[in-house]
């Protein structure tokens, strides 16, 4: 009798913190079920995961080079604008006159949806790759100029006080104290940049690309084959989370004095 | 006898010229706060502030919440600027903070970004420009012995506890090498056995025979005003404003036990509270609102 209102604790414990691997299991099985009891003129058309895992396996290596080639494109692309993001949002969120000019011009671009440069950026650059750099480099430059420059602004009371005091100038104060102060908000910015970059990317590569994840989508639904069409794009949210996982790690080794 | 006296601009004078027996050196004057008023917005929070510390001076800044007294060291440490009057340290006008007034706030004085040692390191290198990062960690690390914090430098705020934080704070103010300290309660968020050792350590590092630092300390607690004080400035409010001056010239100071059981110790303690009451009752019958928690108590 003792013993039975722990157990079922025990029991709650159990299955607590697994929930979410619960459900990825039942959307597998609904998958399954409904792929065979779903009659459908072209079965290609909703493979099973079975089906689709398969052509996964066999694209892999068509999947890894495409790959590379949108690497190729987000990293130099959202690097860019990390730095150049940060580094500006920083300095026009540190002096007033340069917040009071350039913030009516960020208020204006800022919202426009990065998706419209696309077709003028390849018409301007002189390859596909440059200009989808140029694409993801805008989309992901806002995000993280945006956050930064607010928070830039809204250093807390507490450290511009401790900076007087030990006496800082203006360049030291933006390296050690608006800088540091600031990384909370630059990780918020990197976050919705680089879910934006991967958005862009992806939406790049539909209309030029010869490789690339996106590509990969475009082409084999293109020829119809749509469990590597499936493949690719389950391929795609395995990298995305990948990447937005490793941006969390960063930040939590980086923010490590944040409570 | 506890010589307390209604606050006039001649009784201050009169309090830093006596300073000159205290410490042996000439009576200079650190600090002159003359005439000083300050307003946020339309709120009036300090009127007509007169005062002249002396080198070597512990003030002790006695008074409830919104009386103003952190707006008083806000303004001797240069962080926010008088509405009207002048501040001068050293005869020299106040316009902004400078690293000979080193401030210690009651919980926030270290970047917590960075571990003890580097939040004394960037002082070092300000108060002793053009060290080697080797030896400014080899001299921070001095100083946080020096605090009772010995081999934690590598340790960050959060990952110490509120009274070690505060003595890394103390290190600060010591390793920037200012001779002036402003507190704002530095041991206000401590337990009480903290509160009573840090008090002990303040005192050994700027108040003893072999250091003696020029201190403001705010603080609203009678007993630490007078235990650690030459002299108490106690502050009224609605506005606030010195309301009196006492200086505390018992005899055993800095031994606890003797000083909370003296007889001077509880009439002064009386006297005081005797003038907050006056105080309060000023406001009530000129019909003014009392405003903040303080003002009530």
């Amino acid at each position: 009798m003792k013993k039975q209102p722990a157990r079922s604790v025990d029991n709650r414990k159990g299955l607590q913190g697994f929930e979410g691997v619960l459900f990825i299991i039942a959307i597998g099985l609904l998958w399954q079920v409904t792929t065979s009891l779903i009659p459908l003129n072209n079965p290609r058309l909703y493979p099973s995961p079975a089906v689709t895992f398969h052509a996964l396996i066999d694209s892999l290596p068509e999947l890894l080079r495409g790959t590379w080639s949108s690497f190729l494109i987000l990293i130099p692309g959202y690097l860019l604008a990390v730095v150049l993001g940060a580094g500006w949002g920083i300095i026009v969120g540190t002096v007033g006159w340069l917040h009071r000019a350039f913030g009516p011009f960020a208020k204006v671009v800022a919202p426009i949806p990065p998706t419209v440069y696309i077709p003028y950026a390849i018409a301007l650059m002189p390859t596909f790759r440059v200009s989808a750099i140029l694409v993801v480099f805008i989309g992901a430059f806002w995000p993280v100029f945006v956050n930064t420059a607010a928070g830039a602004g809204a250093v807390p009371q507490r450290y511009r006080d401790n900076a007087g005091i030990l006496g800082f100038g203006r360049f030291e104060y933006m390296r050690r104290v608006v800088f540091p102060a600031t990384l909370p908000n630059i990780f918020s910015g990197m976050a919705v940049g680089l879910a934006l970059s991967f958005i862009l990317l992806t939406v790049a590569e539909l209309f030029g690309a010869n490789d690339g994840l996106g590509k990969f989508v475009q082409y084999y639904a293109d020829y119809a084959d749509y469990p590597r069409m499936v493949a690719g794009i389950l391929y795609t949210g395995i990298v995305t989370f990948t990447a937005m996982a490793l941006l969390d790690f960063v930040k939590r080794r980086v923010l490590f004095w944040v409570r | 006898m506890p010589g307390i006296k209604s606050h006039s601009k001649a009784s201050a004078e009169v309090a830093a010229t006596r300073q000159s027996g205290h410490s042996g050196h000439q009576p200079l004057v650190s600090l002159s706060v003359e005439h000083v008023s300050f307003a946020y917005g339309s709120v009036n929070v300090l009127d007509d502030i007169d005062l002249k510390i002396a080198n070597g001076e512990f003030i002790a800044v006695l008074g409830p919440s919104g009386c103003g007294k952190t707006s008083f060291l806000r303004l001797l440490a240069g962080l926010e600027k008088p509405t009207a009057g002048q501040i001068f340290h050293d005869g020299n006008l106040i316009t902004g903070p400078d690293i000979k007034r080193g401030v210690v706030f009651q919980d926030y004085s270290l970047f917590p970004w960075l571990n003890l040692q580097d939040n004394l390191s960037i002082a070092i290198n300000k108060s002793q420009k053009g060290l080697p990062g080797s030896e400014r960690v080899r001299i921070a690390e001095e100083y946080l012995e020096l605090v009772g914090l010995p081999g934690v430098g590598s340790r960050h705020p959060y990952e110490v506890s509120g009274g070690m934080r505060q003595r890394a704070a103390i290190a600060r103010s010591l390793a920037l090498g200012s001779p002036v300290f402003l507190m704002d309660e530095p041991f206000g968020a401590l337990d009480p056995v903290n509160r009573v050792r840090l008090q002990d350590l303040l005192i050994q590092l700027c108040h003893s025979n072999a250091a003696r630092r020029t201190v403001v300390f705010v603080t609203h607690d009678v007993e630490e005003a007078l235990f650690m004080g030459d002299r108490v400035i106690v502050m009224g409010t609605n506005p606030g404003r010195i309301i009196a001056e006492i200086r505390v010239p018992f005899t055993g100071k800095h031994n606890r036990h003797q000083f909370f059981h003296s007889k001077e110790f509880r009439e002064t303690e009386e006297q005081i509270a005797a003038l907050y009451h006056d105080d309060i009752e000023r406001q009530l019958d000129a019909g003014s609102v009392v405003f903040g928690e303080g003002a009530l108590i």
